[in-house]
């Protein structure tokens, strides 16, 4: 008989990293004739975001996608995709993926997880509620922190950070309470922020990765044949995803220009600035990292 | 043998008030959080973790809650078919009693099972406050525990009206309990 | 699986359950663990904890028991009579008189909360009291009371719409905005009925001294310290000095100022009302979270789907698309809370939404409509629980007081499908406006 397999997303349905995992789920239930057929519950029906990665360590789930990045408490090396300036496109992103992935691998399963693939973001970008032609202009004006890294950016911008849970975002930026963030894109076109936040300036700080994983010990009760044709189709998946990605990154830009947002290449000062905030963030980070970080960073550094 | 199990009454009624007013202390203090996050936002200060702070005092307030509030009658139920028992009334409540214990058992154990599993991992929260997940967690436990004890509690005293009734069969009138 | 089956064997237990008088949160709890137990392999224990652990320290959340400490305030002080005294001049010629305080209260409070809980809690604590005490018949002001307060759910601000926009990509301002006329339609509909009722039934009520205009002036300035209030708490929102959540928050500050002002709360009043705020709280808390448990243990059988699924295979004329939709609502409202039958559904409901041509926008105002009954119908109704908390009426009681209420809500259904600019006049003008 059939094992099914529940597939919790936090992200709607018509998102590109649902739809991404519903062709996954699609593609694995053809290919072991239906052996394995994987649910997918969108829109964080099953479980929240935050919660996906511990329901499948604990086989609420058996199989869930989340960022891993959300997770850095626990182990930094969980953030190193999130690191500013480090892997700022998808060549680059792709590379450190690479390069990471060993080390990752090893982490998950000590934490009875098996990771399958990823799926890149689009670049992120910083949003402002005006011009922003020397980093002066940032000063002090209202910064979307969500995490103790971005917290850190804002001050190193010289902005402030406020802390404004994703389910307000869209009245603290109607009201004024957040005058700038940091995003793929894509929560600004889903908040329908354009009004509130119309310059948009290509940083191209970091790109966020989704990670798709799976219950170990599902994952090792699963006989050989049946596991290749998992990270076949996996492969094709992160394909898929990473086409996706940079499809997203050109419909964003036109979708949110058509939708009245200015987008900017950021003036030469301020990418002097970003700079110095890469150099000075990748630092910490590296001090924070220990050993297997800092290798990881040089090997990536080297390749470049 | 009287005096020993007033004394006990005694104790645990204790035990459900102190439980009582730690969750309006819970409350009062995820009041003072969520007012110090908002002047600080003001003042351009950020408050890492705030709202994840005022979670825990939250969910620690109602579990810590649980069990005065059982005690004073406050969580709801449909008494309609309890109520025309009559007679038969102690046994209607001795099966509530029975279902309530065995599910918040089963809360309980988990809660304290999960509890120790954060403890023994190294849990973290994945927000800004990054506390240690058992901290937080141990007082859920603790809540379903007292909530759990107050029904067997209650049980107990159940049994007791149930077996007087029983005793009285001939004689009696329908049996009522404070419930 | 046999959907039927199963939705048979689920109501068995849950009637089992709830019928006997087992305790509503814990009932639910115990119908989700052998729903889990027998129809899935998953595990019970842990995703029983996850849920009950994430639900009950949820941000978004922390409003409730501050709205409900505030109204615990309120009530101890001489607000609330103020309130009456205030507005009883201004009512005294319509049918059914103070029993509208009620509505109006509702309306005003849903502006300034975004749950129907806290709503009720609130104003439903000040005002049961002071009509009771008019002469006021109390299966009508149980019946208004958790009819209009579900309004705290369509007045803007609403954790509900945020739900929804964040699922189906609608703008969650606009959405905002699209409900405030059906909001106020649906209180005039709520004043009608006791006007009617006011009219009907003749009840015996004190009548109130007539009153020259100034003296009705004079009697209104009871009214400006209940006004500040709100204002306090909206202009918060509104001004961007709090989020929504917050200014649940500046809502207790404010009532703990007046309070002061008015010397009427002394030390034990004030620990009074925070234990009846922990009481109060911690009762619709653990049922919120007992929903949360039995919305997952659905969602891992993946009922509420196969309902939405089967209804997209009818293929059905856009009209009997919504009167099957709402008809799948009500159902499912009647055994989970409302906006988590949406959330389980919306999945399957959206391309079918989409190829009939329906606008999402105007939807989320409809879905709304649903999830406002869902606070009312029996088994598992919200507002009825809540109610049940606050006058120790039997549910029955109140479930019979509010059906007129779950009527109307079913003609507003309908008002919206016949006149959809109800919902998206406001919005469009918006976005000419922003052009
Ligand atoms: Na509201
Ligand atoms: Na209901």
């Amino acid at each position: 008989h059939a094992d099914v397999w529940d597939f919790p997303s936090p992200q709607p349905a018509n998102n590109y990293i649902s739809e991404n995992i519903s062709w996954f789920a699609d593609q694995v239930r053809e290919a072991t004739g239906g052996e394995l057929d994987l649910r997918v519950h969108p829109s964080g029906t099953l479980f929240p975001g935050d919660q996906i990665k511990r329901a499948v360590q604990r086989d609420q789930a058996q199989i869930g996608v989340h960022v891993l990045s959300a997770h850095q408490n626990e182990s930094i090396l969980f953030g190193i995709d999130s690191v500013p300036f480090l892997a700022n496109s998808f060549e680059e992103s792709a590379q450190l993926w690479e390069v990471t992935k060993p080390a990752l691998t090893e982490l998950m399963a000590e934490q009875n997880l098996q990771l399958l693939y990823h799926i890149p973001w689009p670049p992120q970008g910083l949003f402002f509620d005006r011009e922003i032609s020397s980093p002066e202009d940032a000063d002090g004006l209202k910064f979307r922190a969500y995490n103790t890294a971005t917290a850190r950016f804002a001050e190193l911008m010289g902005m402030t950070p406020t802390l404004i849970e994703e389910a307000e975002i869209s009245q603290a930026a109607a009201t004024g309470m957040v005058q700038s963030l940091i995003s793929s894109g894509d929560p600004v076109y889903n908040h329908q922020l354009w009004d509130y936040l119309p310059h948009f300036y290509d940083a191209q700080a970091w790109l966020v990765l989704s990670h798709v994983f799976v219950n170990k010990e599902r994952w090792d009760a699963l006989d050989e044949e049946t596991q290749q044709a998992v990270l076949d189709i996996s492969l094709q998946a992160e394909q898929r995803g990473e086409q996706q990605a940079k499809e997203l990154t050109e419909t964003l830009k036109s979708q949110l220009s058509e939708k009245g947002v200015s987008i900017h290449q950021p003036a030469e000062k301020l990418r002097e600035e970003f700079d110095r905030i890469g150099e000075e963030m990748q630092e910490e980070w590296l001090e924070k990292a220990g050993d297997q970080g800092r290798q990881l960073v040089e090997e990536y550094r080297a390749q470049q | 043998m009287n005096t020993i199990s007033s004394h006990m009454v005694g104790l645990l009624e204790k035990l459900y008030r102190g439980c009582g007013y730690l969750a309006a202390l819970c409350i009062f203090t995820m009041l003072v959080v969520i007012v110090v996050q908002v002047v600080m936002r003001w003042s351009g200060v950020t408050f890492p973790g705030a709202t994840n702070y005022a979670g825990y005092l939250m969910g620690a307030s109602i579990f810590l809650a649980a069990a005065y509030t059982f005690h004073e009658g406050g969580h709801i139920r449909v008494s309609l078919l309890v109520e025309r028992l009559g007679r038969l009334r102690p046994l209607g409540e001795q099966w509530c009693l029975l279902v309530a214990l065995s599910i918040n058992g089963f809360i309980t154990w988990h809660a304290f099972d999960a509890t120790y599993w954060s403890w023994r991992f190294g849990d973290v929260s994945s927000g800004q406050d990054a506390i240690a997940l058992w901290i937080p967690q141990s007082i859920f436990a603790f809540g379903s525990l007292v909530f759990t004890i107050s029904i067997l509690d209650h049980a107990i005293r159940s049994l007791a009206i149930l077996r007087s009734a029983c005793n009285h069969c001939r004689d009696s009138q329908p049996v009522r309990n404070n419930l | 699986m046999d959907f039927t089956e199963l939705a048979i064997a689920l109501l068995l237990i849950l009637f089992l359950l709830l019928g006997s008088g087992v305790w509503v949160a814990l009932s639910l709890v115990g119908v989700a663990i052998v729903c889990i137990a027998v129809f899935t392999g998953r595990p019970i224990g842990s995703s029983m904890y996850s849920t009950l652990w994430t639900s009950s320290t949820s941000w978004t959340l922390t409003a409730l028991p501050l709205f409900i400490w505030m109204g615990e305030i309120l009530y101890r002080t001489r607000l609330s009579e103020s309130l009456f005294r205030g507005l009883s001049p201004w009512l005294g010629w319509l049918p059914g008189r103070l029993m509208h305080t009620n509505i109006i209260g509702c309306t005003l409070f849903a502006a300034v909360s975004g749950s129907s809980a806290a709503t009720l809690t609130t104003v439903g604590k000040m005002s049961m009291p002071e009509l009771s005490k008019r002469g006021y018949s109390d299966f009508m002001s149980v019946g208004t009371l958790a009819g209009a307060s579900t309004l705290g759910l369509m007045i803007p601000p609403s954790l509900t719409m945020i739900v929804y926009g964040v699922i189906t990509n609608q703008s969650i301002p606009k959405l905002f905005i699209a409900g405030i006329i059906p909001g106020l339609v649906l209180a005039v509909m709520f004043m009608s009925y006791v006007v009617a009722w006011g009219i009907l039934k003749k009840p015996k009520i004190e009548e109130e001294q007539p009153m020259t205009m100034k003296q009705r002036l004079h009697e209104s300035r009871l009214l400006i310290p209940v006004a500040l209030l709100i204002i306090t708490v909206i202009g918060s929102m509104y001004s961007g000095l709090a989020t929504a959540t917050e200014a649940a928050a500046l809502g207790v500050v404010g009532a703990l100022l007046l309070a002061v002002i008015q010397r009427s709360l002394t030390f034990t009043a004030l620990m009074e009302s925070l234990m009846g705020a922990a009481k109060t709280s911690c009762m619709i808390a653990l049922i919120l979270a007992g929903a949360s448990f039995l919305t997952l243990a659905m969602g891992f059988t993946g009922l509420p789907r196969g309902l939405a699924e089967w209804v997209g295979g009818l293929d059905l004329s856009p009209f009997m698309l919504l009167i099957a939709l709402m008809f799948v609502y009500i159902v499912l409202g009647c055994f989970l809370d409302g906006i988590s039958a949406v959330v389980l559904t919306m999945a399957v409901v959206t391309p079918m939404l989409n190829e009939a041509g329906i606008d999402l926008l105007w939807f989320g105002i409809f879905v709304l409509v649903m999830v406002e009954m869902a606070q009312i119908t029996p088994p598992v109704g919200f507002n009825l629980f809540v109610m049940k908390g606050l006058t120790h009426y039997s549910l029955g009681f109140i479930a019979k007081a509010a059906a007129p209420m779950f009527l109307i809500m079913v003609l507003m259904a309908m008002l919206l499908i016949a006149f959809p600019d109800l919902a998206t006049f406001l919005p469009s003008y918006m976005n000419e406006a922003t052009m």
